[in-house]
């Protein structure tokens, strides 16, 4: 199944150069942790994840067409 | 005194007379400063009901026993008074440098009250201050102003002024300082303007004194330490991409204003996010007094079109202009804030009225020929016109002027203004984040999310992440979050850093960080139960102005639009905001009555009875 990964703001560098969105093929059953680890990006590094506009925790399963999204914690608007 | 400097300034403009006065020690310890200190005196000294831009309303500026310290974002000052917009109470905040320079100048407050017979500045030079005519600045931008004071006065004096939109009484006109940082928020430009004061420049040359210089040195080295460390060598995101980078968590979660909050999410939005503003008209960031992070943005626009050079725009800005006008040219966003800042003018309100107006006219409410044109949305020309007929009260902006609650109950339709108590919505839907319209609802200022902002707890993270989808625990949050900002405020602080360095990680963000600085500031000796409660007094003060002003619980709403009809689109699809499955609870929490008055108990308890 096919994933769409974009990553934002200082955690683009994580991501292609040219910044485009990512796009993984992954087994069935694949869980968040492992495109997270796949991507070289640290526990340490402080993200909110979305997979399809909902925060998601590590060990969920994803799902054919998933579109996650990572940025830092920011602090302000 | 330590942190305060104990000194008030009464300007009476009727008489053309400036007094001092003494702070009361008691009074300064029970409302720390700032915020506490001007709705103190506003409930003390003025008719909750007098006419805002009359003679009988006072407008305060009043920094904190932090502000002008080494503390972390010890920059920030409060502009208070009975706001023209919404007929409530407003503190509208700012940053930058001519707070810190007050206070070094040996003033932690000034009362303004009357009315000059004709244009005036105060001038504060080191202790000294005096009324002075300004007839030769009356008309000019906010940049023409600030020049010409410092011409006078010195390049190391700071200015605090309205543009021509306050002397004009445009009813959310700003008061800037040091050019580009805006008391932006419910009209106190227009106070201002009606008092025909242009301007006060300050000069001063003091250090803040400290109760223990030491223990206060120590800590900020500590403070500043930690964050440092944070940061993992890296930049912080708002150094990076300033308060725009925010656009990436709004549109994803589906919360991001579009086309007067008629969706959620909005095509365009990475050409009018953080980064895009990084890419094409970043010149440098730019820190406020004492600030580690240095959000702000200069910035310059080279397209023909929309040229200019300035500083902005933030996320906010963005939003109302942008996205919620469905305007993805960010140059035009960004020449439109800049219009703003030169004239005086806050750039919420003018772009979420520009983006009432819109619907106003696509629904067929709101003809063309009042407007001198077609109005539709993502009109980028149409936008930054708009923005300058406001400022100027020409034409159609003679009615932006006036706010988009005005302008929609004109033209019948008073639903379609995005507000509650009459105040435009920060960029944040409320159906797509619950707890924001519970903050919206019961901000005594009108809709804001600098009144407990609970985007941080429900979009961003901090501290940490609980859904916003959901009503669970919200009324709690929003009431202790209320109570943490109101302290954040008073003490002079900036809530960008304060919220994650200076409060616990927790839920109900203890102000643990903060305490130690104001103790060893001011040897006040706050213990932590002291100090929550002087932010529950402070809140409640100014919801106790806001009742006497003659509102009550039934105005703790939000427009039909954001009860009924549920967001299309994004992660929110098919929710609206369950305002009334929070607003009992919250009721209940604050010890207030069925109609949202705070009880005899509770005032007796905050020693505001």
């Amino acid at each position: 199944m096919r994933v769409e990964v974009r990553l934002y703001a200082t955690l683009r560098r994580f991501g292609p150069e040219d910044n485009a969105p990512v796009i993984l093929d992954v087994p069935e059953g694949t869980r968040l942790i492992h495109v997270i680890e796949s991507l070289g990006i640290p526990d340490d590094v402080e993200k909110i994840v979305l997979v399809s506009g909902r925060p998601a925790e590590p060990d969920s399963v994803l799902n054919d067409g998933d579109r996650i999204v990572m940025f830092p914690p920011v602090a302000g608007g | 005194m330590y942190g305060w400097t104990g000194k008030t300034l009464k300007v009476d403009l009727t008489r053309g007379e400036v007094e001092e006065e003494a702070l009361d020690p008691r009074i300064a310890r029970g409302f720390i400063g700032g915020r506490g200190l001007g709705i103190h005196r506003l409930l003390k000294d003025v008719d909750p009901k007098c006419d805002p831009l009359g003679e009988q309303n006072a407008l305060i500026m009043a920094a904190g026993p932090l502000t002008g310290t080494k503390a972390p974002t010890g920059a920030r000052y409060m502009v208070m008074t009975r706001s023209p917009l919404t007929g409530s109470v407003t503190c509208s905040n700012s940053g930058g440098f001519f707070p810190a320079e007050l206070k070094k100048a040996g003033v932690d407050m000034i009362v303004f009250r009357g009315k000059a017979s004709e244009p005036v500045y105060l001038r504060i030079d080191e202790g000294k201050a005096e009324l002075r005519p300004a007839g030769g600045l009356w008309g000019g931008t906010t940049h023409e102003t600030d020049a010409a004071l410092r011409r006078e006065m010195g390049a190391d004096a700071r200015v605090a002024c309205i543009g021509p939109a306050g002397e004009r009484g445009v009813l959310f006109a700003s008061i800037m300082n040091d050019r580009d940082r805006a008391a932006g928020r419910s009209g106190v430009g227009a106070v201002m303007g009606s008092k025909n004061l242009k301007a006060v420049a300050v000069r001063g040359s003091r250090d803040v004194p400290l109760y223990d210089p030491r223990a206060f040195g120590d800590l900020v080295k500590k403070i500043n330490k930690r964050f440092r460390d944070s940061l993992k060598g890296g930049k912080h995101p708002l150094h990076l991409h300033g308060t725009a980078v925010t656009v990436m968590a709004t549109q994803n979660f589906g919360v991001f204003p579009t086309r007067n909050f008629q969706q959620g999410t909005f095509d365009g939005w990475e050409d009018i996010h953080g980064e895009a503003l990084t890419r094409n008209f970043l010149v440098r960031p730019k820190a406020c007094f004492s600030c580690p992070i240095g959000c702000g943005r200069v910035t310059k626009v080279d397209d023909p079109r929309f040229r200019g050079e300035g500083e902005g725009p933030e996320y906010e800005t963005i939003y109302a202009m942008g996205s919620n006008c469905g305007v993805s040219n960010l140059a035009a966003v960004t020449k439109a804030n800049y219009i703003c800042n030169e004239m005086g003018m806050d750039t919420m309100t003018m772009g979420s009225t520009i983006a009432c107006a819109m619907e106003l006219f696509e629904r067929g409410y709101l003809p063309e020929s009042d407007v001198g044109g077609p109005l539709h949305f993502g009109d980028a020309d149409a936008l930054v016109e708009l923005t300058r007929k406001t400022a100027s009260r020409e034409g159609f902006g003679d009615l932006l002027a006036q706010g988009s609650y005005r302008l929609a109950e004109r033209y019948g339709h008073p639903e379609l203004a995005m507000v509650s108590k009459k105040q435009e919505f920060a960029g944040y839907d409320p159906r797509g984040e619950q707890g924001m319209g519970l903050a919206y609802a019961t901000s005594p200022i009108g809709a804001s999310h600098m009144r407990g902002d609970p985007a941080y707890i429900e979009l961003l993270g901090v501290p940490m992440l609980v859904d916003p989808l959901s009503c669970d625990d919200k009324a709690e949050i929003v009431k202790d979050w209320q109570d943490v900002f109101s302290i954040i405020d008073s003490a002079g602080l900036c809530v960008f850093f304060s919220i994650r360095n200076l409060v616990t990680p927790t839920r109900d963000i203890r102000p643990q960080g903060i305490m130690e600085l104001l103790n060893a500031a001011t040897g006040a000796d706050y213990d932590l139960a002291e100090l929550v409660q002087a932010g529950e007094r402070i809140f409640n003060a100014e919801r106790l102005f806001m009742i006497r002003a003659g509102f009550s619980g039934k105005d703790d709403s939000l427009p039909p639009r954001m009860l009924k009809e549920a967001l299309p689109d994004g992660p929110g699809q098919g929710s609206v905001c369950r305002l009334s499955e929070m607003i009992e609870v919250y009721y209940r929490l604050r010890g207030w009555d069925r109609n949202g008055v705070p009880t005899v108990e509770k005032l007796k308890e905050l020693g505001l009875g």
